[in-house]
């Protein structure tokens, strides 16, 4: 049993292999955070990306090079917006009902954030899985953890090492929606109001016009995509670092900055702005030997990040955009003024260059300091360490906004009965007016310290850790600083090298509850069989590796809870006041808030993991599976749903006592091989998580259909459609829809609980859950001498998407139509082939949840993928340059989907799109 | 050894601050003792009481986002919707959505953030602020002078709440203490069952008697108009009483409005046996509020200001001060915010809002007034013929004082004397041709603009105690001079002529259309028909509309009789269904039918 003897800190014993990272596959240890552990000796699941892999995709927030790089974790992108677009993760799907938020470090410290951090920074991300990994988080550990460990210099017989990376990538939308131009949108509006029983609004003049377009001030036809947006936007990084290292000093320093502008035409930066996202990083990690006992290391990171933006939120930019009708003004007068009208006057064109711009500066410095003694001259492998850390994080706006006048066209009809148009003006032209504001701060400010041992003797490995952890944690702003403590330790055994034991625990506490509950004990217990090392295993040819863990533990969630909440509040309500008197005088009220419960803690979890580990073939096929079932309890639900309403306590009333399940496993398999200057490689893996509510205490029904309770978490309801009305005595003899009044082409649904009435009562589960269960990935790879190529897969299926807001819903607050619903629409004519309601201007009948808009859906994404060179050999030496990469990158290069409706299957809305990037990159080595 | 100085110091340094390292610091937060130490909390606490409490009876608030706002009265209209008094016209409301067409039921009346009408979960939230300030004002720094009469209020609030359930449910939940719930297991122990309906009328009644001893007369301050004053509690115990008295609850015949072969659930909606000494306490108590406002009150009696029977009869519902009205309720909102969103004519006052509800008199109900001369009024019209405008104009205006008063129909001016007269055929953007009945509601909102003050909710006015006297004088059949004296009281004040006692049962005809006419729109018709049992009386709650509508013919406008609506009613609707919720939790009984 190799216990490496310079294994002097282990502030995270969490942290083992894992085979898929096996880069260096003939090693028998794997980098991970302050150590370096033998991979046979872990009873924990974890998966561990290098850093090197994740820098593969060029985007600009860390969590978006997350795809398919993690079996068990799935991500999903729904918002393109640079500096705004991250993704949302889900670490084996949902767990609790109420909050499912992840675990961050940097270096063993929480953060709040890691998006923001390089790639070129980090080592690895580690993702922990089961409750041995997590165990030693404690009162915070189960919803599962994200661990980032940035790069350190390494003893090195050269100088310095240094690398330069530089990569430009073009962007352009996955996918915009289509909608109408203005002959089609008004002959299709008339139809609408035809439908509705109203009159028509647009004359056959109308229409000839807009089918002419000779007249672009009378019959406007504005594509407001074409008017705004240019066809790509552009995004670089470049990054130096310097490393290295001598017997008593090691340092790795780095600089990079990243930039990403957007879509929109027509800025100059000045008095209106595009989209744009710069960031600078940078980091400086030093270890110092200070004697042959003590060591002292400083972990310096930080960041600086500007975002500019156009006035108007780029939610309401692209709305405004994608729906308002293509008539409704041209973008200019004919003199050049902006155009709008009283009820649409944010023309987007206005918006974007008249209205000045914000903008949003952060900085985030994150700084530890650890002292490590050894105190082998207490007994052999013995070491103690102390760490603090501070991470402050300050942003603020600077906006520079002004509002501008812009002209309604009004028609008239000449004496001559020609159309003419004036212009009334609306709004006043004002200067830049400089705001600042909307400050943020965050500080923490933490502390760790141990012990650690670590021996191995005859049959016997031993090792234990002993550790205190305290945090601070202030947001500006509000009242109460959070802290938390935590104590902590691990005892591991293994007896020769087969069988092996660990024991966690971590006694750790928040300062949210009452005095005398605040701190929770959880315990995990884990084990472990090599069977590989076993006599009969020993010398096989084709089994070079084969183990099996298990752990079973018991894990907290702090996060989801008000602050506070056994304490009975009292307060003001928003205008729960009375008035009196003559002159109606308001007189503020007090109210009883929210019921509070002494007893309030934490969600718990009982979290049971088994996974086997396996290579073959001389190492050239590797295998590992892990199964998990875990049982969340103790999950704040609102009893005031269940609270007789008669009471009088009918406001929220949360106690610790939802429950849910969640259960899955994720494979993983890779195999690697070489022949003569032909390398390859492929792996593969696949994730499967189901989630139940178990218990959740929901407002009593009628229908049994309607509870959540016993469905997956994030389970949508709504009403069956059971196709569209034909004529009037089909709605004569239908169930009495109850929405809206309904017409011929209106959804029909079924009578769920035939009270002769369609309302919410007929509610059901529709569709599957919103986060997919099954999530897969695929990542290839071949190299020929100087030449390399690697493909990788991401998507994901079980999962239901819900088609929803404007784009699905013509008309509706008078938005424009969608090429997509055109062909779809129900019409008298067109009642067989029908796919979507018939077009109103009023009814609010069809877009009723309802399973007529939801979509099983599987997504099939070549997430990256990338072409390079590497040059190496004399010449390149002579340059005193070790390496020189040239390649050539692509980010979602194309899409496999099976929703058919117009819009990018991760996207699902009319919001700045899903990207697509083209790099090409350099990278030297010095 | 030195070096481990370094890393003990920091584990100590750690340690160190570990004692009291979570404890929450000192903040601005309120708890329960510190309100009641404070005469400002203790009152803004009793504000709180009146705000959750029912005296609104109206809907007057609109908010999405503090449903504790509109819990009275119906989503977007007035509850005289569901009568014959009024139709109206608009999306927001509920009514005619779900009442007029029979689809309401114990699930959607009421289901949570949204009602169609009264939510009675969030009464109970009231009927709790009332409790918790009656179990603490005793702690705060007020004389003990003060602290009855507020404890009185308070008292009053719970007990009007009570009220307002049982109008709707019969016998209810009656919770006269804060309910405590600090654990789940709690919620067991905080499910009230229904009393029966005699110990509902008797806890009600036992209350008003307890607040009348302590409550004032009168405020000195008139910042505090508004607040409970004795005759309040007079009133609701003499309201209280005569519904109690009334054949939907004291049956006459012992029939129930559906049939009940549970004896228990026939205690939980009304009285199971007839008790004729049921309308003399009705009569008392009717009369004490009367003697009140004659010789206590130094200040309560029917108005008889201004100089015509129309100003007169208008200013009661405009005038805050008008001395008549016993207790009523300050509205949130300026003229042209919600409060009269939903009552106001079309375009007329510009209120902002592009979707009025437009509340119309129907025909059915403008046939319940009389002419100025105390005759009836011809109503020959046959369905679909058309008939000159100038007929129109003419029978409408002989109507009495109090039509004028209350309906707006066309040809006639929106502010008496400012010339400008509307005929609601013409088309224009006041979108007047689109009223829903013979003309438009216009009383509480004569004089109304956009950003005036609002009018305020009247709760209980002297004249309703006049009616309630003489209808149970009546039912006790005696006394036919006290009969004729309490009605004409009423009658004389809008100059319209004396009636004569005509014996019993024609009596009761007139006073209840008395009633009607007089307490027109107040949202008493909803709950009178009910207890009269006559609700699902053709054209009363139950089947045709009707309207008359008008036509821009040449040469001369015309209109016709014409179907409007058609509404739905079954006798289980006598009384309302309790909402699904508390039936499925288990500890209450369903009212019939439902």
């Amino acid at each position: 049993m190799k216990y490496p003897r310079f294994l002097i800190v282990t502030l995270f014993f969490v942290t083992h292999a894992n085979i898929l990272v096996a880069t260096d596959n003939d090693s028998t240890t794997v980098n991970i955070p302050y150590e370096k552990q033998n991979r046979e000796c872990t009873t924990s699941s974890v998966s561990v990306v290098k850093g090197e892999d994740l820098r593969k995709s060029q985007v600009s927030t860390l969590n978006n090079t997350f795809f398919g790089r993690f079996p068990g974790m799935t991500v999903i992108q729904t918002d393109g917006e640079p500096g705004y677009d991250d993704a949302s993760i889900y670490l084996r799907g949902n767990h609790s009902m109420r909050n499912n938020n992840i675990l961050y470090l940097v270096d063993g410290f929480e953060v709040s954030n890691i998006n923001q951090v390089s790639p070129e920074e980090i080592e690895t991300v580690t993702y922990l899985k089961d409750a041995a990994a997590l165990a030693i988080y404690g009162i915070s550990g189960a919803n599962g953890a994200l661990l980032v460990t940035t790069k350190k210099g390494s003893h090195s017989n050269k100088k310095v090492n240094i690398s330069l990376k530089a990569r430009y990538g073009i962007q352009t939308p996955t996918r915009l929606p289509q909608f109408e131009g203005s002959y089609n949108y008004a002959k299709l509006y008339n139809e609408a109001l035809l439908n509705d029983g109203l009159s028509p609004l647009y004359t056959d003049k109308d229409l000839e016009g807009y089918l002419s377009r000779n007249d672009p001030y009378s019959y406007p036809d504005v594509n407001w995509y074409d008017e705004v947006l240019k066809n790509t936007s552009h995004i670089q990084d470049y990054t130096l670092s310097f490393s290295g290292g001598n017997n008593f000093s090691r340092y790795y320093v780095m600089g990079g900055y990243m930039g990403n502008d957007g879509l929109y035409n027509h800025t100059n930066g000045k008095n209106n702005s595009n989209i744009n996202f710069r960031r600078i990083n940078f980091r400086a990690n030093v270890d110092l030997d200070i004697t042959k006992r003590l060591s002292v290391s400083l972990n310096l990171g930080g960041r600086i990040e500007d975002r500019m933006f156009p006035n108007t939120g780029t939610a309401t930019f692209w709305q405004n955009m994608a729906t308002y009708a293509p008539n409704l003004y041209p973008v200019r007068t004919p003199s050049g003024q902006i155009t709008g009208t009283a009820n649409f006057p944010d023309n987007p064109i206005g918006s974007l260059l008249e209205e000045g711009y914000g903008s949003r500066h952060t900085r985030d410095v994150q700084a530890i300091v650890t002292v490590k003694e050894n105190l082998d001259f207490i007994t052999d492998g013995l070491s103690a360490f102390a760490a603090i850390s501070i991470n402050s994080n300050y942003q603020n706006g600077y906006n520079k906004t002004k509002t501008y006048s812009y002209y309604e066209p009004v028609k008239t009809l000449s004496s001559e009965g020609n159309d003419s148009i004036y212009y009334i003006q609306r709004g006043a032209d004002t200067d830049l007016t400089v705001s600042t504001g909307n400050d943020a701060e965050s500080n923490r400010r933490d502390i760790q310290a141990g012990l650690e041992y670590e021996k191995s003797f005859n049959n016997h490995g031993l090792d234990f850790l002993l550790m205190y952890r305290q945090e601070r944690y202030s947001v500006f702003g509000e009242q109460s600083l959070y802290g938390k403590q935590n104590f902590s330790g691990r005892f591991g055994y293994a007896f020769q090298r087969k069988y092996l034991a660990g024991f966690s625990f971590s006694y750790s506490g928040t300062d949210n509850y009452k005095k005398g509950y605040r701190f929770g004990f959880f315990p995990t217990l884990s084990l472990g069989w090599v069977i590989s090392n076993e006599h009969f295993l020993l010398d096989n040819q084709t089994v070079n590796f084969l183990k099996l863990r298990g752990s079973a533990g018991l894990l907290g969630n702090d996060k989801g809870a008000d602050r506070f909440a056994y304490n009975q509040y009292w307060g003001p309500a928003s205008s729960q006041g009375y008035y009196f008197g003559t002159g109606v005088t308001y007189y503020d009220a007090l109210v009883q808030l929210a019921l509070a419960d002494p007893n309030f803690t934490w969600e718990k979890s009982k979290l049971y993991n088994i996974g086997l580990e396996s290579e073959f073939f001389d190492r050239r096929l590797s295998f590992t599976v892990d199964a998990f079932y875990e049982h969340r309890y103790d999950i704040l639900v609102n009893l005031a749903n269940i609270m007789p309403g008669f009471s009088g306590v009918s406001f929220s009333t949360m106690r610790n006592r939802g429950k849910a399940d969640n259960k899955g496993f994720e494979l993983e398999a890779v195999y690697r091989d070489r022949a003569g200057d032909f390398g390859y490689f492929a792996g593969l893996s696949y994730s499967f998580a189901r989630s139940k509510i178990v218990e959740s205490y929901e407002t009593p029904h009628k229908e049994e259909a309607r509870y959540t309770q016993g469905k997956p978490i994030g389970q949508r309801f709504g009403l069956e459609a059971i196709g569209f009305f034909r004529d009037d005595s089909d709605i004569e003899n239908s169930p009495v829809h109850t929405f809206y009044p309904v017409r011929p082409g209106d959804l029909k649904y079924k009578d769920q609980n035939k009270d002769g009435i369609i309302d919410a009562n007929d509610e059901v589960a529709i569709g599957k859950p919103s986060v997919p269960e099954i999530s897969y990935a695929a990542n290839l790879g071949a190299s020929w001498k100087g030449f390399d190529v690697e493909l990788l897969f991401d998507g994901n299926t079980n999962r239901s998407v819900y088609l929803t807001g404007y784009l699905f819903w013509p008309f509706i607050n008078n938005t424009n139509i969608s090429n997509w619903t055109t062909d779809r629409r129900w019409t008298p004519e067109n009642q067989e082939n029908a796919a979507a309601p018939r077009l109103t201007t009023q009814s609010t009948n069809n877009y009723r949840s309802s399973d007529f808009w939801v979509r099983n859906i599987s997504i099939l994404r070549l997430r990256n993928a990338e072409l390079g060179y590497n040059f190496s050999g004399k010449s390149l030496r002579k340059m005193k340059i070790d390496k020189i990469r040239v390649y050539l990158s692509a980010l979602n290069l194309f899409t496999l989907s099976n929703l058919d409706a117009d819009v990018d299957p991760e996207t699902l809305s009319i919001g700045y799109p899903t990207l697509k990037t083209y790099s090409a990159g350099v990278t030297l080595n010095f | 050894m030195k070096h481990l100085i370094v890393v003990y110091l920091i584990i100590s340094l750690a340690l160190f601050s570990c004692n009291d390292y979570l404890e929450k610091p000192v903040s601005s937060d309120l708890t329960v003792d510190s309100i009641f130490v404070s005469k400002i909390r203790t009152e803004q606490f009793l504000w709180n009481v009146y705000s959750t409490a029912s005296i609104y009876e109206f809907n007057h608030f609109w908010s999405g986002s503090d449903n504790r706002f509109y819990h009275y009265g119906a989503s977007g209209s007035l509850v005289s919707v569901a009568t014959d008094e009024l139709e109206v016209e608009g999306t927001y409301a509920a009514i005619p959505k779900y009442i007029h067409t029979g689809t309401w039921n114990a699930e959607n009346i009421n289901s949570g953030s949204w009602a169609i009408e009264f939510m009675s979960h969030i009464c109970y939230q009231g009927i709790r602020n009332a409790n918790i300030f009656i179990e603490n004002v005793d702690k705060s720094p007020f004389s003990e002078e003060e602290k009855r009469s507020m404890k009185a209020e308070a008292i009053f609030l719970r007990a009007l709440m009570h009220f307002d359930l049982m109008q709707r449910l019969g016998g209810i939940s009656i919770v006269d203490r804060v309910l405590s719930v600090s654990s789940a297991n709690d919620v067991e122990g905080v499910k009230i069952p229904r009393s029966t309906y005699a110990e509902t009328v008797d806890f009600i009644v036992g209350e008003c008697d307890e607040a009348s001893k302590y409550l004032p007369n009168v405020y000195e301050d008139t910042k505090y108009l508004g607040r409970i004053v004795k005759g309040a509690a007079l009133a609701l115990k003499a309201r209280v009483l005569l519904y109690a008295a009334s054949p939907l609850f004291n049956s006459p015949d012992g029939q129930t409005y559906v049939p009940v072969s549970n004896p228990e659930l026939r205690k939980l909606i009304g009285y199971p046996d007839y008790d004729k000494n049921r309308w003399k306490l009705a009569a008392d108590a009717s009369k004490a509020v009367i003697d009140w406002a004659t010789n206590e009150s130094g200040w309560c009696k029917l108005y008889d200001g201004q100089n015509n029977p129309v100003d007169r009869y208008e200013e009661i519902f405009i005038n805050h001060t008008c001395p008549e009205v016993i207790l009523s309720a300050g509205l949130a909102q300026t003229a042209g915010g919600y409060f009269c969103l939903f009552m106001l004519p079309g375009q007329i006052i510009p209120q902002g809002q592009n979707d009025p509800s437009n509340h119309a008199v129907t025909f059915n109900f403008t046939k319940q007034y009389q002419k100025a001369d105390g005759t009836d009024q011809t109503w020959d019209e046959v369905e679909g013929t058309a008939y000159p405008y100038s007929q129109y104009q003419r029978k409408l205006g002989e109507l009495e004082a109090r039509f004028q008063a209350s309906c707006f129909q066309s040809g006639t001016e929106w502010s008496r004397g400012s010339g400008t007269v509307y005929h609601f055929y013409e088309t224009n953007t006041l979108q007047l041709k689109n009223v829903r009945g013979v003309g438009f509601m216009r009383k509480f909102v004569k004089g109304v603009r956009n950003g005036s003050v609002a009018p305020r909710w009247i709760t209980f006015r002297l004249a309703e105690f006049y009616l309630n006297y003489a209808e149970a004088l009546n039912e006790i059949d005696s006394n036919p001079a006290e009969i004729e004296w309490a009605v004409n009281q009423v009658r004389r004040r809008v100059e319209i002529p004396d009636i004569s006692y005509a014996g019993q049962e024609a009596t009761r005809k007139m006073i209840q259309r008395e009633r009607a006419v007089e307490l027109a729109f107040e949202q008493h018709r909803f709950f009178d028909l009910r207890r009269w049992r006559i609700a699902g009386q053709e054209g009363l709650m139950k089947g045709k509309m009707y309207t008359l509508k008008l036509y821009d013919t040449k040469p001369e406008p015309t209109y016709k009789l014409e179907e409007i609506s058609n509404r739905v009613w079954d006798d289980k609707m006598y009384l309302y269904p309790f909402r699904q919720k508390e039936v499925s939790l288990g500890y209450i009984v369903q009212n019939p039918g439902w």
